[in-house]
Formats: C-alpha cells, sequence, structure tokens
C-alpha cells in the first residue's frame, strides 16, 4: 500500500505542485486582500481573545498574545484542512469523473496548501515576538521537528475526513461542531498549568495539548518542544495515514460512482 | 498480434446516492442487517479482448454501459467484479465533459489537465501552442474558464485531449464539438489520431464513422457484450435490431 502511494506520489508529483501552485494564486487573486486575508485572520482572533482575557477578566501576562497566536495559528492549520479535506473529492468530480487521479492526492494538496498558510503565519508570530521583546532562542530551530510531526497528524485526519465525508453528506456540519468543542477542550486560550493536576493527563490525550504546548515551548519559553509525546504522536499519526490510504485505495475507483 | 486489453467477466453497478446522513449511517452501523442498495448495473459479465493497433468501435442504445466501459478502462471506475488487464500506462479518455478548474485560466488548466492526462511539463511547454491555436482561444489565455462559453470550454477540453499522444484512446461521442467548422476540423483530427498506430475505443452513432474508420465493432445492450467482430455484419444486426 505505501508502495503504491509512493510511485503514485512521483507519478502526481508536478501535477501535486502545480495543483498547489495556482489554488494559491487563484485564492490570492480572487479575493481583495488577497494574500492579507492569510495574515490578518489568526492576528483578528488573537485580537479579540486580549481584548476578553486581558482587559475584560484580566487574566494572562504580557505575552498573552504571542501565547493564543502560537496556538490559533496551528488550530487554524488543523480546522482548515479538515474543512477543505471534507470536501475536496466532491469538489473536483468533474475532473475525477475524466480522468484516473490516487484520492489521496486531493487531500495531501490541501494538507500542503494548508501547511504553506502556516508557515506564513509563523513568520508572523516571529514579527510579533520582536514586538512584544520575547528573547528568541536557538530553540527556535527546533519548530521544524513540530511542525513535520504535526503535518503527519494533520494529513492522517485529513485522509478519514476526505473519505467519510463522500459517504455521509452531513459530516460537514458535524464537524463545525466538533472542532468548536475540540478546540475549548484544548489548551488554546487557556495554559495546561491553570487545568487541575487530576485531569491534567486526560489533555494529554489531546494531541492538539503536545502541540500548542510544544510550539509555546519553541517561540514563548525558550525550551525544548515536548520531544516523547510529540514521538507518540509521530507513530500514532503513520499508523493512521497506512491505514487511510489503504481506505482511500479501497474505494478508489467508487468514489466517482457515488458522486 | 497481442493483446492490449483483456476483459473477463466484468461487472460494474452503480449504488444509487448513498450518500447518507449521519442518522442512517448510525443506524445501518447499529442494525445487523444491511440496507439494500438501489443497485443499476451498468456492466453485466462481460468479455472480450482487444488486440494492439486495431480500432473498436462500440455501439449500443443510450444507458447499455458503452460510456462506463470506457472508464473502466479508464481506470477511472473500478470493476465490481471480474478482471481487466490493461498492458499499456498511456490511457487517454477523450469525451465533452471536461474537468476544468473553473476559477483558474485557460492556460493554468492547460497545464492541470495536461499533467493529469499524463504529460510532463516539458511536454506541455512544447505542446502549448499548438493547444491553443487549436482551441482558438489564443485572446483568452489569461481569462478563467468559468468565462467561457460552453462551446469554448469543450473546444478546449478536445484540443487538450487529442494533443496527448496516448497508447490508447478511448473516445466518447466527441464527434460534435463546437460550430459547424470546429467540428469539421475535430473530425479531422481523430481521424488524423486513429490512423497513426495506435489502439483505439471509439463510442459512436455514426454509422457512417464506423464503417469508415473500425477495424471490429463491439455491441452493448443493457450491460451485456451482444457481439463482437465484423464491423459490416453486426451493424446491419443491430439495424435491423433498432427497428424491432
Amino acid at each position: 500500500m505505501i508502495n503504491r502511494a509512493v510511485r503514485d506520489f512521483q507519478k502526481y508529483k508536478e501535477y501535486l505542485i502545480h495543483n498547489v501552485k495556482y489554488s494559491i494564486l487563484a485564492n490570492i487573486s480572487n479575493t481583495i486582500f488577497g494574500f492579507l486575508w492569510w495574515i490578518l485572520d489568526p492576528i483578528i482572533n488573537a485580537l479579540i481573545y486580549t481584548i476578553i482575557f486581558r482587559f475584560v477578566f484580566r487574566v494572562g501576562d504580557d505575552n498573552f498574545p504571542i501565547f493564543v497566536l502560537c496556538a490559533l495559528i496551528s488550530w487554524k492549520w488543523i480546522v482548515s484542512t479538515i474543512n477543505y479535506s471534507a470536501n475536496c473529492i466532491k469538489a473536483s468530480s468533474s475532473i475525477l469523473s475524466q480522468v484516473y487521479l490516487p484520492k489521496y492526492i486531493l487531500p495531501l494538496q490541501e494538507c500542503i496548501i494548508q501547511f504553506i498558510r502556516f508557515s506564513i503565519s509563523i513568520g508572523v508570530l516571529i514579527v510579533f515576538t520582536f514586538f512584544f521583546r520575547v528573547p528568541l532562542s536557538l530553540h527556535l530551530l527546533e519548530v521544524v521537528f513540530v511542525a513535520a510531526s504535526h503535518f503527519l497528524l494533520i494529513f492522517s485526519l485529513s485522509l478519514f475526513v476526505a473519505h467519510f465525508a463522500v459517504l455521509i453528506k452531513d459530516l460537514k456540519n458535524i464537524i463545525v461542531h466538533i472542532t468548536r468543542v475540540w478546540w475549548y477542550l484544548s489548551p488554546g486560550i487557556y495554559s495546561l498549568n491553570r487545568v487541575p493536576d487530576e485531569f491534567r493527563w486526560l489533555f494529554w490525550l489531546n494531541p492538539n495539548t503536545t502541540y500548542f504546548e510544544s510550539y509555546r515551548n519553541v517561540f514563548l519559553y525558550g525550551d525544548n518542544p515536548h520531544y516523547l509525546p510529540l514521538i507518540i504522536w509521530t507513530i500514532v499519526s503513520l499508523i493512521a495515514i497506512q491505514a487511510g490510504l489503504k481506505l482511500l485505495y479501497k474505494f478508489d475507483g467508487s468514489y466517482s460512482k457515488m458522486l | 498480434m497481442e493483446n492490449i486489453i483483456e476483459v473477463m467477466n466484468l461487472s460494474v453497478q452503480f449504488r444509487i446516492i448513498k450518500r447518507i446522513s449521519i442518522k442512517e449511517w448510525a443506524r445501518q452501523i447499529l442494525s445487523s442487517n444491511r440496507p439494500r442498495y438501489n443497485v443499476i448495473e451498468a456492466l453485466n459479465g462481460i468479455s472480450f479482448n482487444i488486440k494492439k493497433g486495431s480500432i473498436v468501435g462500440i455501439i449500443g442504445e443510450n444507458g447499455s454501459g458503452k460510456s462506463t466501459l470506457l472508464r473502466v478502462i479508464a481506470r477511472i471506475y473500478s470493476p465490481d467484479s471480474g478482471a481487466v488487464n490493461i498492458h499499456t500506462d498511456s490511457i487517454s479518455l477523450l469525451s465533452l465533459a471536461a474537468g476544468f478548474n473553473f476559477d483558474l485560466s485557460v492556460l493554468d488548466n492547460i497545464y492541470i489537465n495536461g499533467l493529469l492526462l499524463g504529460l510532463s511539463k516539458k511536454q506541455i511547454d512544447e505542446k502549448l501552442d499548438n493547444i491553443i491555436a487549436f482551441a482558438e482561444l489564443e485572446d483568452f489565455i489569461t481569462t478563467p474558464v468559468r468565462a467561457l462559453s460552453s462551446g469554448m470550454k469543450s473546444k478546449l477540453a478536445f484540443s487538450i485531449a487529442s494533443h496527448v499522444d496516448p497508447e490508447l484512446l478511448l473516445i466518447d461521442e466527441v464527434f460534435s464539438v463546437g460550430d459547424a467548422r470546429f467540428r469539421k476540423k475535430s473530425s479531422e483530427k481523430i481521424k488524423e489520431l486513429i490512423t497513426s498506430d495506435r489502439t483505439v475505443l471509439m463510442v459512436s452513432h455514426s454509422e457512417h464513422l464506423i464503417r469508415e474508420l473500425c477495424t471490429e465493432l463491439i455491441w452493448l445492450d443493457k450491460g451485456k457484450l451482444v457481439a463482437q467482430g465484423n464491423v459490416n455484419e453486426i451493424l446491419n444486426e443491430y439495424r435491423a435490431f433498432c427497428k424491432r
């Protein structure tokens, strides 16, 4: 299965690169602010949370915007990929009824597009850390490991979402609610330290905890990411990717019959 | 001559609108008896071989499974039972419905479609001028495909697909693209594609074209193979059948 996926990847690599490029260009040129939306979105969100928490509830410290942004931009990456993946096979139905395309290429494409978006947000975040005079350390470079592991997790999720979204028509509505609950159950706008000790282990079952806290460590606290949970989630993701690929290949020639 | 396509006992079914809501899905999982699908047998136990270099016409009434058969051979649909062996990787399906990304320009769509049809970027660079000239879209290169008329879209689709040089060419009734002038041009192009030595499977309702081009004929009816063989014999039988 993995062999077949790798072979197909090589075969459709050029297509993938072009399609990612064109999708981004189309996305940018079709809106007035274009590219600016990609930067504005996390900033506006961070602003809202900062106003609510710093000035209304009076919690958090001066670095609260950075604290929230670390979680927000990585969360945005997950949610956008999931939402787009839920639509990707159906949106390509006209192409899929004309030519053969290994279906996993479609969610993969969304993952890559959203990853590029995420990378730009990381740039914004770094600019913000200068602005807030957060001392940057060499731990910053370790973001590469966190993001690589995070990519695998998101890719595994997108495979399953892409598959079930074809079979279940209101999956998109359900996703909206699941992701909202998921966000508030993750230490995004609050720190894990505020969670009572006896419940803290539960939070580590949520992959967001590992990633949010790891991004904070490298950007804000000048510390190592949480390597042990990162490795565990990477292994879980790899297993899930294999299962997801198997699923998509099993239904490879059937999606276009259902659309 | 060796076989390029071997189809053995092929069946393809469509399960009609099997997208379900989460409620039905949960019910399905909880109850042990799976629901009965509304199954349509598009192809039913078809077997045939096609030799390399032959030009095979496929005839049959609407809904007899002609397009489905082409799509199975193009690997778009997977067989539900039986086997299809195709001894080439270079397959291209020419048909009227094209897969475009409507937000992107004509140029971008040529690249994306060409890459999907198995051309490399370099090959597209080389053929680009010809593709645009043939589609007569020189003035619309940067226009989003969404803004093209439907005639222009099918011209573009035809032009891209006909510039792919596949070993196995599948043609699904594309003999009526565009206006009268383009129609003439496109049927000349198709004849050019057919006569250079490659294997061709073509679906057509035009007896005239079939007699002119095909070396062999396959007749499908209601998803079953009725006959395969000599063009004139089968055409005569088919005509008698249609008059019933």
